[in-house]
């Protein structure tokens, strides 16, 4: 037998972060057949046990239960990567130790390299000296191998951030297959050698160089210049949301032991040819809610990515409802998450609207709308909300076409901050954009397919979908893979992809290099960067200019990369405006790119499209958003190729859009910040903000803030300066134990270890 | 009974019913001579007799309605042919657009009758006093040439000409059996808004302007459904070159609930119901009206070969689950055991949602409009009551009316359809509490329904929906409950 190819499986896994010595077991969440509306049920399901002395697995088990801590630490989430090989009969398979018996080979043939980065820092200081990255170099062996961070500007060459570690699994005769384990970190943060004890970071970790740029970054010396969206997300100084101290903030040096990047897999053949395949890691945050899937995630996204925007007419009209209900439940699994009144802007236990955090204060705050609730305040109750949304999956189940097509809300309609923009749906939610959440286009086809055939649609021909099949070019099933012991929260499915900035990976780093020779800005049009090999004089020209419009050469579709800003007139209720500042002049917001280049993405990876750029541009002017003209022309004209957006032939996102670190290098430093900064208007159900929710004697909902230090069933509203909730620094200092599990939509409590009620560590 | 000949009126309905010439109104005087000639009984006041009227539209308007989305229900099936499919999809979208828009003319005639002082409205039929008035006899009937007739007769412009006006008049005359004693909806609206716009008859004293804030408002029921913000420049002028009419919206639904404070604002909001009813042209914004829009899916229709198939399934005129051998529409009774089981769960949801509709009203007067209250409970779930409504129509258009029929017949066979039985009473108990338990009565019963169905062996995709309903009921008896317990009470025994 010959083998042309090797992939690794899953092509992209989420390890999760947590300090207990012991992995998370395995598990898996099913609907509920006896509560349909109710919360998934938690499945244990086959766990490996790694022997720690030889890397063996030593057998495998099922839990009954899952428990997502050991006393008080989170147990982290380290997924297995499988490496499957391509024959030339094109079948895919395993590679185990069978296989590479027949090919005359054993496990020593196999080398793996992991090489990961953590750039949150040398995003925002723009300078290569911090990013901070690990490389294993090629080994075989079956040896624990660290992943430790060095950077240019830590305090020393020995000073690292432990990213976890690696193994080689050794194959054996009951699990004969070749796979590799990523172990992420602890969640530890870092900091700088600060003369004073810094009260978070204890000395050991004290390892970034004061004299560089990240300490103190923001302050009158060292001053911001490519700022990410949402700003400044990072420690500060004080510990408190920026928009609280007049935008002023100040970095404390913090970094974090979350990273992304890459592991290689490589089979040294006996004629000496080599056969490589590639996957994609990340470390991230635990999956708090694991019961609970959002409305949109970043399997969504590449679903879309691969798919298209637009769902096969031939695709079966039982699996498209069967999506289209899915996009419902987890659309009120979010739901349920919110205090919808308090999310709506409603005034709160008589306390003003304009001093809690909320999408309709994020929303004023950007656009100097006056802050205003989205629905009528007498009709917003959690309850009452999630009933309505129940009710709509309960007639999507009952095989009624959608009705609400209208009332979804289009891609470019994400700007929209009338009345009746505001309300479409997703509402109360922000997403990549920092604008009202969207669903991707897939989605919401696969809603309006669902509508146009249900009517026409006999159920007496219904048949049950059945699995995908794993298969070289169904790069689908490669991407959803289940490899072995896998817990589904290192999934996709489990991340959120309102990525404002996200929380597993920044999904909006992907599209910067989409077009071959430029780097957009993540969050916007503007070009920031060329590649080296562009030296065409006048492309050169085109840093700093902003990307206004893409042409579809083949079917003449014209994709903007912006969409206005409408607001509500105030003098007339049924009137709209362009909403202007004198930070936006023209009124207009950046698209979102992963439903901005959906349609270029469908057709044309590969091949060249026109792109429209503004000219002579100033770097004041370019700091604001553009309209592109046509009499005259303000706009440049280029063909660009639109990249591959995964590696070929495989479900991996290609490295030359994103290098190792650059998936999160948008997010949080330390990731922690985002749980107290962003508000669960971001990812209702990744970040909980309405818990213990149960009815009270009037019938509406009440319950407990996630945040709240103590749980009273009553909800304490967010104004960031509260102390009954969990303030930065608690959350530095102890987040395992501030950032409670929910499943059912309760706290999870801590179950003591032993006798001591310590980590078992 | 003698249609009315203008100009100076003559008896009508009955021998109770007396005329009331120019210069004859008992109290107020003379009406202004443009006036149009009024009746009114004798035994009446203009009050009384103007929400009577006003009542009489919101039965109206309810059976118009229910109607519609009978018709629409009916709509679809694996026998329309697939190029025909989008367009039959278009004419189901466009009668549930008009249905939904007379829902909210339903909200805003309670509204008129509640800045009256009078009491709300949601029967259907108000045998005889509507006998003037109802556009034609109550029947649930598929959509076919003779129903579609009937919708835009009721919906008819009075002075406009039109081509098919004479065949859209015989043809509906004959499929409602009533010959040339057919109404347009256009008559009652005409009296109302003259009535109402009489000073004399109806002095300001009648209205009560705060009661404002105990009625319906598009913003609790508009679910969106009205044109987009127009878009304005910085003066706030019209800017025009965005404002061209979007060619979709001229079909979309465009849910009107005005609330109402003033005589003024009563008779805007009727007059715009009345155009956007049957505006011969639609609204100056461009929204085709009801008439417009039927009156375009009556020539399209006309310009289909269906020879070889239909555009709707075939169910029966006035399905029912009433097996008394005496009742009326005995032809439509759902034999069919399975069928009549969710024919009844059918009506069950139906008589929850009138019920939750009647108590938001009722709550509207006590509760807070700035903070959410159990109101917003009871509007949430009437749309949910909607949604359940369709759902379950749409499932029983495809279950057989009748069990004994098999083989390939069964594929042309009769199928039942959705029975909009109203309940035997739409009066809420005077208490609170005693209405929240009616609530899990209907609930409860809606249950027995239920595992009636789930025993009998369901589709796949039936089990599932009625799985979910279950759960829902028992999230709301839940919340419920509570609700119960706040008030001091108790669920009863409802077995």
């Amino acid at each position: 037998m010959n083998l042309k190819e090797l992939r690794i499986l899953p092509p992209f896994a989420i390890g999760r972060l947590g300090s207990a010595s012991e992995p998370l077991d395995n598990y898996t969440i099913e609907d509920d057949p006896d509560r349909p509306l109710g919360y998934r049920r938690i499945l244990g399901a086959e766990t490996l046990q790694v022997d720690p002395q030889t890397g063996e697995i030593a057998g495998s088990a099922t839990p009954e239960t899952i428990s997502f801590k050991r006393g008080k630490l989170i147990r982290p989430v380290a997924p297995f990567l499988e490496v499957f090989a391509v024959t030339e009969e094109d079948k895919i398979q395993p590679l185990d130790l069978d296989l590479l018996a027949t090919l005359k080979l054993g496990p020593e043939h196999v080398s793996w390299s992991v090489n990961v980065a953590n750039r949150k820092v040398a995003r925002r200081t723009g300078s290569e000296e911090d990013l901070v990255a690990a490389n294993t170099g090629w080994f075989s062996d079956h040896n624990v191998h660290k992943l430790k961070g060095h950077c240019r500007n830590f305090i020393s060459a020995e000073a690292c951030v432990e990213f976890g570690h690696v193994r080689y699994i050794a194959p054996n005769k009951k699990f004969p297959d070749i796979r590799l384990r990523f172990t992420p970190a602890k969640g530890l943060i870092y900091g700088s050698n600060v003369t004073s004890p810094d009260p978070v970071i204890p000395i050991g970790r004290a390892i970034y160089d004061i004299s560089k740029d990240w300490y103190g970054f923001g302050g009158e010396d060292k001053p911001v210049k490519n700022e990410t969206v949402p700003p400044s997300l990072f420690a500060i100084t004080p510990p408190a949301p920026s928009w609280l101290y007049d935008n002023v903030a100040v970095s404390r040096g913090y970094l974090d032991d979350s990273c992304d990047g890459f592991v290689e897999v490589r089979l040294t053949l006996e004629d000496g040819n080599e056969l490589k395949a590639t996957a994609r890691i990340c470390a991230g945050p635990p999956a708090l809610v694991p019961d609970s899937l959002f409305v949109r995630s970043l399997a969504d996204d590449l679903d879309q990515v691969l798919n298209g925007p637009n769902v096969s007419r031939d695709e079966p009209y039982e699996v498209t409802r069967d999506r289209a209900a899915d996009i419902v439940r987890r659309a009120y699994e979010t739901v349920r998450f919110m205090n919808v009144a308090v999310m709506n802007g409603n005034n709160f236990k008589g306390r003003s609207a304009l001093s809690l955090d909320s999408m309709p204060e994020e929303e004023a705050a950007d656009t100097e709308r006056a802050i205003r609730p989205i629905m009528a305040p007498g009709t917003v109750d959690t309850f009452a909300i999630m009933a309505l949304h129940e009710q709509v999956f309960a007639a999507l189940r009952g095989g009624a076409a959608p009705w609400f097509l209208n009332l979804l809300r289009q891609p470019d309609e994400v700007a929209d901050f009338t009345d009746r923009g505001r309300r479409k749906m997703p509402a109360l939610m922000c997403g990549a954009d920092n604008n009202y959440l969207a669903l991707t286009y897939r989605q919401i086809d696969t809603i309006r397919k669902v509508a146009e055939q249900s009517l026409f649609h006999s159920k007496a021909k219904e048949k049950e979908p059945g699995p995908e099949r794993l298969r070289p070019r169904n790069l689908s099933a490669q991407l959803h893979h289940e490899a072995l012991g896998n817990p589904i929260s290192t999934r996709p499915v489990t991340s959120v992809a309102n990525c404002c900035p996200g929380l597993e990976v920044d999904f909006r780093a992907v599209w910067r290099r989409i077009f071959a020779g430029i780097v957009l800005r993540e969050y916007d049009n503007l070009v920031v960067d060329l590649d080296p090999e562009v030296t065409d004089p006048e492309r050169l020209r085109l840093k700093g200019q902003r990307l206004l419009r893409v042409r579809l050469p083949e079917t003449g579709l014209e994709i903007p990369m912006t969409t206005p800003i409408k607001g509500p007139a105030s003098s007339d209720p049924l009137g709209e405006i362009r909403m202007t500042t004198d930070a936006n002049p023209f009124g207009l917001a950046a698209m979102e790119w992963s439903n901005a280049l959906a349609f270029v993405l469908k057709e044309h990876q590969g091949k060249t499209v026109l792109c429209d750029f503004t000219k002579d541009l100033t770097a004041k002017e370019a700091e604001r958003q553009q309209p592109l003209l046509e009499h005259p022309p303000n706009y440049v004209s280029y063909e660009f190729t639109v990249r591959h957006f995964f590696e070929r032939d495989t479900a991996v996102i290609s490295r030359a859009l994103a290098e190792a670190g650059e998936l999160t290098q948008g997010l949080c430093s330390p990731w922690q910040n985002d749980y107290r900064e962003c508000s669960c208007y971001y990812w209702a159900s990744a970040r909980p903000d309405y818990i213990n929710v149960e009815p009270g004697p009037d019938g509406l909902s009440r319950g407990d803030n996630w945040l709240q230090k103590k749980r009273t069933g009553s909800y304490v509203p967010d104004d960031y300066a509260d102390s009954r909730l969990i303030l930065y620094d608690e959350l530095f200092d102890d987040w395992q134990r501030w950032l409670k599990f929910q499943v059912g939509g309760r706290d999870v409590p801590d179950v003591p270890v032993g006798g001591g009620g310590e980590d078992d560590s | 009974m003698t249609a009315p000949t203008g100009g100076d009126t003559e008896i009508t309905t009955s021998s109770v019913v007396v005329q009331e010439k120019n210069g004859t109104a008992p109290v107020l005087g003379n009406p202004p001579l443009h006036q149009k000639q009024l009746v009114k009984r004798q035994d009446m006041t203009w009050h009384d007799h103007l929400v009577m009227l006003l009542q009489l539209g919101a039965s109206i308007e309810h059976a118009l309605m229910v109607q519609y989305l009978y018709a629409a229900y009916s709509l679809g099936g694996e026998q329309v042919p697939l190029q025909h499919q989008p367009m039959v999809q278009q004419w189901q979208e466009t009668i549930l657009s008009v249905a939904r828009e007379e829902m909210g003319h339903l909200m805003t005639v309670q509204n008129v009758l509640t800045l009256l002082g009078a009491g709300i409205n949601f029967n259907r039929e108000n045998f005889p006093w509507d006998i003037r008035y109802y556009p034609f006899p109550f029947v649930l009937e598929p959509f076919t040439r003779g129903s579609l007739a009937c919708y835009v007769y009721a919906e008819m412009p009075e002075d406009e000409a039109f081509e098919e006006r004479q065949e859209i008049k015989t043809l509906a005359g004959i499929d409602s059996g009533v010959g040339a004693h057919l109404h347009t909806v256009g008559e009652i609206y005409s009296d109302i808004i003259e009535l109402l716009g009489n000073p004399e008859r109806i002095p300001d004293s009648a209205f009560d302007e705060v009661s404002i804030g105990m009625q319906a408002s598009w913003e609790d029921w508009g679910r969106g459904y009205r044109p987009d913000p127009r878009p304005l420049d910085a003066e706030g002028n019209l800017a025009k070159a965005d404002a061209e009419v979007d060619k979709q919206a001229q079909f979309r639904a465009h849910v009107m609930v005005d609330r109402v404070a003033t005589r003024t604002q009563a008779l805007a909001a009727l007059r715009a119901l009345s155009v956007q009813g049957e505006g011969p042209h639609g609204t100056a914004d461009g929204e085709w009206s009801h008439f417009k829009r039927f009156i375009k899916i009556f020539r399209e229709l006309d310009t289909v070969k269906v020879e070889g198939w239909e555009p709707a399934r075939p169910v029966p005129r006035n399905p029912n689950t009433l097996g008394d051998p005496d009742a009326p529409n005995r032809p439509g009774f759902i034999t069919s055991s399975r069928s009549r089981d969710w024919a009844q769960l059918f009506n069950l949801r139906y008589r929850l949602l009138l019920n939750f509709l009647a108590h938001t009203f009722r709550l509207a007067r006590v509760t807070r409009a700035d903070e959410p209250s159990q109101r917003a409970i009871l509007m949430h779930r009437v749309f949910g009551e909607m949604y359940n409504l369709k759902t379950i129509a749409g499932i029983l258009v495809q279950l057989p009316l009748h069990d004994e029929v098999e083989g390939d017949a069964a594929r042309n066979a009769l199928r039942a359809g959705p029975p909009f039985e109203m309940p035997y009473t739409m009066s809420l108990p005077p208490g609170e509490a005693d209405t929240w338990c009616m609530h899990l009565d209907v609930i409860g019963s809606s249950g027995s329904v239920c595992h009636r169905i789930l025993s009998k062996n369901p589709r796949a995709e039936d089990r599932a929906y009625v799985e979910t309903l279950l759960n829902l009921d028992e999230q709301a008896r839940q919340i419920m409950l509570k609700i119960l317990e706040g008030l001091g009470k108790k669920e009863r025994y409802w077995r």
